[in-house]
């Protein structure tokens, strides 16, 4: 033993590190360096000491002498070594010159969900990411850059493993990812090209690294409730049934109605006490929620293999519904020669899932269950249950628990995807690579409602049952070749240029049998159906695409990169199946230049500028033609075949492109403890792929075009920030974007799209405005007196007593002293002003904790379920504030909720300013508490940690719904923000263990 | 990779670059320009049946939801926003234009084919008929519309202004015109379905009769033409609606329907009787029509007032309507007795409800599939229409023999002289329920009166009804052009009083 000596320093600032951790491999004797970085340890000649410090790669030293040991610790989030994912490779952090955001999945480890993208809500500076809908299995929408199309959607493109897959992100277990990075401006992601406009998202698994052995387990168990904020506020019982006398009695005052108040309603007090059936609790659960994960995985030098199985169930808050997975994945990488790579990934998943159809948004099950009359109860006292109801003045119904519980839609499917590669060395610098990428689904459903569950509003059961049996698969395959040449000339110039080929087909085809006029309940597929009627399709798209790029940079001081993409897709008319998509992006790091090298608080500085053209396809497979129709008619009793075309062609469809720049800049500071980045873009997308509103004369209502434009914008910010760094340790990461849109132009004489019905179709994007702007009346309230409605503009159906909204307007673009369509303005704007989230992570001992928040400011929600809840005629429960409406001149109620006098209801629960909400809120998406237990010496694990999380733990908002990122069409810009009952979101509160073996 | 790796089609349906190119695919085409008069005989029932004197609907209080539009035209305070609702004029101008573009198609395909000249002919008479037809539908709703008349292959093509109501019907008896050599007059029947020399002369007397400036000496003649055809009346008014009659001898042109599964079944009776937990005893089949909507019965029914304009001994009255009596709870009946409304005398305790009978042809086997037709021009209503036009043109006296032949059918005694009134009552009565009331009325110059003393009778029964309802202006007579068309068109201008 002797005692060794030493200084750790900052390997680029050359600062000392106050708190390494220096260890003797192999023992428990350890130290730490002290206020000058120094330290003190006794160790063997040919010991190796470890020095460890959080931020900074680990580095290991052979003790030769007693001599001074003095070690340089490179910083793990500036270094050179780290590596994004980028578009075909990889680049060093350093290099990149684009819009690039990665997040590796270990910092986001340990939040109960299924779905990686759960787990970056939050996470990514200008990605929007929202959960609209609880339904087990669903998918998250993404919105990069405030991305909006008009028909051809806005979710970016998911590449898992260089694969432009058709299965999505939730086939995969988040267990298996590595890393997540998205390809925010056009030069990023340019090589995308045709599928790139709404920005490229690289998920890449994990691989085994050298020298890794390791067999890994984690689980957790949780259970999933619905939150009571935000439930629709409907009457009770007593309530109900005194809102419904009240409204008889009126009838039988204003109209001349004589039948009296129905025998159920006539006396309120016996519900008084009995708060009634809450419909809505009456469907949902506590569910539970797990997640099963095992993973090996051995590196040596010639082959890398990993193996990571999955299995998880969520089931779902909603009676009857679950969705389970189970998944297997195997990534192995042999390096066959000097000159030659091999590499095969495969992962099998097999997933189930029962979901009643109709649960998520619109007046479906939940909505129409929660409409009902609560003085009734879903179930009988001798514990059957009612088939249906029939209360007075309320649509016949069936039994909403019954239709929940007893309809079967079972989803099976199976799920294949597969990547391989062969890597050749040609010479020096020189590589060849060929992919062959493989992504197959075979999907079955199955659907039967019986006849005690058949109806919905307005149609009580029983009815005869139905059913169906469908199928469908698809298989995409993608084979690419590539030409890598990477070179250095005179130590100074680095060149890195990318050519390639690639080739990709998807076909599809599915099958579906409807089955109806079952004789009875007992046999539960169509066979026993006296009718059935089948069906077929089949679609296919197909790419060619050739790709390069050139990188060069000098000194890794001045970067420059150029790459293009000239993309050939089959959905396009012959004239116009090319498109070519050109970038380039140029950096600059300044912190390598001797004058800022000497501003000692700046450890790194990089300004970054792109261009670039992106393009997006995302039409129907065959829409550049006009297909026919069967059409058939009767001729002499018979049926005769018939055509008719579906639509008018349009042989000069053509890409839909946006055009961007970017310019962001890198900034860490003190010892790289700050990190910063900023980036501003300016995105225009043009000849937007739209059906475009033609004149019904045409005999059409729509022509698929590219017309128009919309203009984008907006400033994203980052900040990482190491506050703490001794033994308490506190990261902070956040993140915060501003986006903006306009609409420029649309198609012929700028027609607006959507905001054409008074209600349901609430959004109007129009040229001048944002996209998407809520569209309808501005309620003022109610004609309270006679002398308000003589002298106040009014409309056709309006009398005393009923709502009131604002004069905006004539035919002639002034007020013309009536309420008419022309009155219908802009009440609310659903883009938020700033999305932004904020991430803490705590670190004491052995225990870390890490709390996730997210949220978004000034974004309006419209409330869908408003055109029910605030209907009073009568046939549904009401709001309880419906308390307060208009009863006569003496009884005037509260000067927001008008009469119930027939015929003049509809005007209230139209769409008005009355149903837009503020949408700001602040949600505490991920509490998670760990703890390392400390093990003996010996012990069988490597390592066992224990957790505990809280997902969707608390959501502070002033939206009076359930959930703010609700949004029947997810994030599509054209029709954001309504929240038409969508399936609840739970929190889920669960307990996890990680061990390592 | 070969080049054509790009070039995917449609593998499960055709193209329109390789259709439109022999016969049989011709012949297709113009089979499927006949499906849109099943929306024409759909839409009518709202539109002009029920916002005539005929009918009304019996009020739901639990729905007041998009069918409160479909309400809104029989109570005359429809407005451009309604032409959005479902069952809406929209709906109505919508289907009309897509027939006529199915025709445009055709008539602009045609010349360029490779088909015989007698194979050219006999599609393009159906398919001018046709156009003729569907124009002649949307200028007496809409007045003067936009004049489509070649297949629209582009946005601009679509962008036309609307022409007067002049031109359309100018278009409309040119097209007829050019038709009428070209189809066939009905010889043999059963009748196909398809249009005929009848259907054509039928049609162009209605639209010189309708037209701003009238010619009733041209109508006269395409009149007297059809009774020169193979026409005649059925001895028994009741089964010229059998559906075992179909296209019979006194059928001039009539929207085909067939029940079954192949989605050519006609459903009107499920919405005409009214809402009722039994169905199975009007209709002898349970079902759901109780459930609100359009898709519920209690639709179309006739007024007291309608019942009562029969004159004594009429057979058209039992033929035409029923009375369902039994126990109304919550707004539905429970029907216990089908009668017949000659000398109905409700019974004390129970309600009752009239429906229409004419397309009530049991047994069915699935809810909402019927086998019924819908008339579109019968011979008896060419003879009240010659009538009505020899009356117009002063010839009461050669009126009157077509007026009694068809009185004689319905069991009713000769007049002694014909008129404008007994003329236009005759009608009334013999096309009941076949969507005629209502542009009869118009064509008449008598709908404003009619419809005003019909609103005064339905306020003081309903209550219900608003202090607006049923103010019928001349502007009324139109509807409004629905406001989507005139958002994306600009070149296109409101009805006035819309």
């Amino acid at each position: 033993q002797i005692s060794v000596n030493g200084a750790v320093k900052d390997s680029v600032n050359t600062e000392s590190l106050v708190g390494v951790s220096v260890s003797l491999k192999g023992t428990t004797i350890g130290t730490q360096t002290d206020k000058d970085g120094k330290f003190k340890i006794s160790a063997p000649v040919g010991g190796i000491l470890i020095f460890r410090y959080l931020g900074y790669k680990e580095q290991q030293v052979a003790v030769q002498n007693s001599e001074m040991i003095n070690i340089r610790l490179a910083s793990l989030s500036q270094g050179l070594k780290e590596v994004i994912i980028v578009s075909y490779g990889t680049q060093s952090k350093h290099a990149i010159t684009g819009a690039i955001a990665q997040i590796n999945t270990s910092e986001v480890k340990d939040m109960p969900v299924a779905n990686i993208g759960q787990k970056l809500q939050g996470k990514l500076a200008g990605v929007q990411i929202n959960e609209n809908s609880g339904t087990p299995g669903s998918e998250m929408t993404f919105r990069i850059r405030g991305a909006a199309s008009i028909n051809a959607g806005n979710s970016p493109l998911i590449v898992i493993d260089g694969f432009p897959s058709e299965s999505g992100l939730q086939t995969l277990s988040p267990d298996e990812i590595e890393s997540v990075t998205v390809l925010k401006d056009a030069a990023s992601s340019s090589l995308y090209g045709s599928r790139a406009a709404n920005g490229v998202i690289l998920v890449t698994t994990k691989q085994a690294k050298v020298g890794q052995k390791s067999l890994q387990f984690s689980s957790y168990t949780g259970v999933q409730s619905v939150p009571d904020r935000g439930k629709p506020d409907l009457m009770n019982g007593e309530q109900f049934a005194e809102y419904k006398k009240e409204y008889y009695e009126d009838e039988a005052k204003y109209q001349n109605y004589t039948g009296g108040v129905p025998a159920i309603y006539q006396n309120p007090s016996q519900y008084a006490g009995k708060s009634g059936t809450n419909w809505f609790d009456v469907l949902l659960r506590n569910a539970l929620s797990q997640n099963y994960n095992l993973a090996f995985s051995s590196g040596t030098k010639d082959l890398k293999s990993v193996v990571n199985i999955n299995y998880n169930k969520q089931d779902g808050v909603m009676l009857n519904s679950y969705d389970q997975r189970i998944t297997a994945r195997t990534n192995n990488i042999y390096t066959a020669s000097s000159w030659l790579t091999l590499s095969a990934n495969l992962e099998v998943s097999y997933g189930s899932n029962q979901v009643v159809p109709g649960l998520d948004n619109g007046r479906n099950i939940i909505e129409n269950a929660f409409l009902m009359d609560p003085t009734i109860n879903y179930k009988n006292a001798d514990g059957t249950y009612p088939l249906s109801f029939n209360q007075p003045g309320m649509f016949p119904n069936p039994n909403y628990y019954l239709v929940l519980t007893q309809i079967v839609n079972r989803t099976k499917a199976a799920r294949v995807l597969a990547n391989g590669f062969a890597e050749a060395k040609i010479i020096d610098g020189l590589k060849f690579k060929t992919t062959i990428n493989v992504n197959t689904d075979n999907t079955v459903n199955r659907e039967f409602t019986p006849s005690t569950a058949q109806g919905g509003l307005g149609s009580a059961p029983p009815q005869p049952a139905s059913g169906s049996y469908s199928t469908s698969n698809f298989v995409t395959w993608l084979s690419e070749n590539t030409f890598n040449y990477q070179k250095t000339i005179g130590g100074k110039h680095n060149f890195d240029v990318l050519a390639g080929y690639t080739v990709q087909k998807y076909s599809y085809e599915s099958s579906n049998i409807v089955g109806t006029q079952f004789p009875d309940d007992n046999i539960q597929w169509i066979d026993a159906a006296t009718t059935r009627i089948g069906n077929v399709d089949a679609q296919q798209w197909s790419y060619l695409r050739y790709i390069g790029r050139l990188n060069y940079n000098y000194e890794e001081k001045y970067l420059l990169q150029v790459a293009f993409a000239r993309d050939g897709s089959s959905k396009f008319g012959t004239n116009t199946k090319y498109g070519n998509f050109p970038s380039v992006s140029v950096g600059w790091v300044a912190s390598d230049e001797d004058f800022i090298k000497n501003i000692k608080p700046i450890s790194f500085l990089k300004l970054r500028g792109s261009y670039g053209k992106v393009g997006n396809n995302n039409i129907g497979n065959y829409s550049y033609l006009a297909s026919l129709n069967t059409d058939n008619y009767v001729f002499g009793n018979t049926v005769t075949p018939g055509k008719s075309l579906n639509g008018i062609g349009n042989s000069n469809l053509t890409w839909e492109t946006s055009i961007s720049y970017d310019f962001g800049l890198d900034l860490e500071l003190f010892n790289n403890r700050i990190a910063f980045t900023y980036d501003y873009y300016w995105k225009k997308t043009n000849g937007l792929l739209y059906g475009i509103d033609v004149p019904i004369q045409s005999g059409f209502s729509t022509i698929t075009s590219n017309i128009g434009q919309f203009n984008f914008w907006g400033h994203e910010f980052t900040i990482s920030s190491k506050n703490l760094t001794g033994r308490l340790k506190w990261n902070t990461n956040f993140n915060i974007s501003f986006d903006r849109n306009k609409v420029i132009k649309l198609g012929t004489n700028n027609a607006p799209i959507g905001g054409y019905n008074e209600y349901w179709d609430d959004n109007r994007t129009a040229v001048g405005h944002p996209i998407g702007m809520f569209y309808g009346y501005i309620n003022t309230g109610v004609y309270m007196t006679q002398q308000q409605f003589d002298t106040q503009p009014h409309d056709a159906t309006a009398m005393v007593g009923t709502a009131r909204f604002k004069d905006v307007s004539g035919p002639n673009g002034v007020p013309d002293g009536k309420i008419d369509s022309y009155d219908r303005t802009f009440i609310g704007n659903p883009n938020p002003t700033f999305i932004y989230g904020i991430t803490n992570s705590f670190s004491y001992k052995a225990f870390d904790l890490s709390i996730t928040m997210s949220g978004t400011v000034g974004n309006k929600i419209a409330d869908d379920s408003f055109q029910s809840t605030g209907n009073l005629d009568g046939v549904f429960n009401v709001l309880k504030a419906a308390a307060g409406r208009w009863r006569s001149l003496q009884d005037p109620g509260d000067g927001i909720w008008p009469r119930t006098q027939s015929g003049t209801t509809a005007d209230f629960r139209n769409f008005t300013s009355f149903q837009v909400f503020s949408g700001t809120y602040l949600a505490v998406k991920n509490v998670t508490f760990g703890y390392t237990l400390p093990l003996k010496k010996g012990s069988s694990f490597k390592s066992l940690r224990v957790f505990g999380s809280a997902q969707n733990a608390f959501i502070f908002t002033k939206y009076p719904g359930m959930n703010p990122e609700a949004g029947l069409a997810g994030l599509n810009g054209l029709n954001q923000g309504r929240d038409f009952t969508g399936y609840p979101i739970p929190r889920t509160v669960s307990l996890g263990v990680n061990a390592n073996f | 990779c070969k080049k054509d790796f790009l070039d995917l089609v449609p593998q499960t349906s055709l193209s329109s670059a390789s259709f439109y190119k022999n016969k049989s695919e011709f012949d297709q085409a113009l089979v499927a320009s006949y499906t849109n008069l099943r929306g024409v005989a759909f839409m009518g029932i709202y539109m002009d049946e029920m916002r005539s004197d005929n009918t009304f609907f019996t009020y739901f209080s639990a729905d007041r939801g998009a069918e409160t539009s479909t309400e809104a035209m029989a109570e005359f305070i429809d407005n451009n926003i309604s032409s959005q609702e479902l069952n809406s004029p929209g709906n109505r101008y919508g289907n009309d234009y897509s027939g006529i573009s199915k025709v445009n198609t055709i008539l602009t395909r045609l010349p360029k084919s490779t088909l015989t000249q007698v194979e050219k002919d006999q599609i393009s008479g159906e398919a001018l008929f046709l156009r003729a037809f569907y124009y002649y539908d949307l200028v007496q709703h809409y007045g003067g519309v936009p004049l489509q008349l070649v297949e629209v292959t582009d946005v601009t093509g679509a962008f036309l202004p609307r022409s007067t109501a002049d031109q359309v019907y100018g278009q409309i008896i040119s097209d007829l015109n050019t038709a009428l050599p070209l189809l066939p007059v009905a010889k043999t029947f059963p009748q196909t379905g398809r249009a005929t020399q009848g259907s054509a002369k039928t049609l162009l007397a209605y639209a010189y009769m309708s037209e701003p400036t009238k010619d009733y000496a041209k109508a006269e003649a395409a009149l007297i033409d059809v009774t020169k055809m193979n026409y005649s009346l059925l001895g028994n008014y009741a089964d010229v609606f059998d559906p075992n009659n179909k296209n019979n001898k006194e059928s001039i042109f009539e929207v085909q329907y067939q029940q079954g599964n192949d989605g050519q079944q006609s459903d009107f009776i499920w919405r005409f009787i009214p809402k009722t937990t039994n169905s199975q005893f009007i209709l002898g089949l349970a079902g759901s029509n109780s459930g609100g909507g359009l898709g519920s019965g209690g639709w179309n029914v006739p007024t007291q007032e309608m019942v009562n304009s029969y004159e004594a001994g009429d057979l058209r009255l039992p033929a035409s309507i029923s009375v369902a009596e039994g126990t109304v709870a919550n707004e539905v009946l429970t029907t216990t007795a089908v009668k017949s409304p000659v000398g109905y005398k409700p019974t004390t305790g129970l309600s009752y409800y009239y429906f229409i009978k004419k397309y009530l042809h049991p047994p069915f086997q699935v809810p909402f599939n019927t086998n019924d037709n819908w008339p579109v021009f019968r011979y008896s209503g060419a003879l009240l229409l010659l009538a009505e036009c020899l009356v117009d043109e002063n010839k009461n006296g050669e009126a009157l023999p077509y007026l009694n032949q068809v009185r004689a059918r319905a069991g009713l005694p000769g007049l002694a002289a014909a008129t404008a009134l007994n003329v236009s009552n005759e009608m009334r009565h013999e096309l009941a329920f076949e969507n005629h009331r209502w542009t009869d009325l118009i064509r008449t110059g008598t709908a404003i009166d009619v419809m005003n003393a019909k609103g005064v009778t339905m306020k003081s029964l309903y209550g219900w009804l608003l202090p607006i309802t049923f103010n019928v202006t001349a502007n009324r007579l139109i509807y409004a052009i629905p406001f989507r068309e005139i958002q994306i068109n600009n070149k296109l201008t409101q009805n006035p009083g819309y």
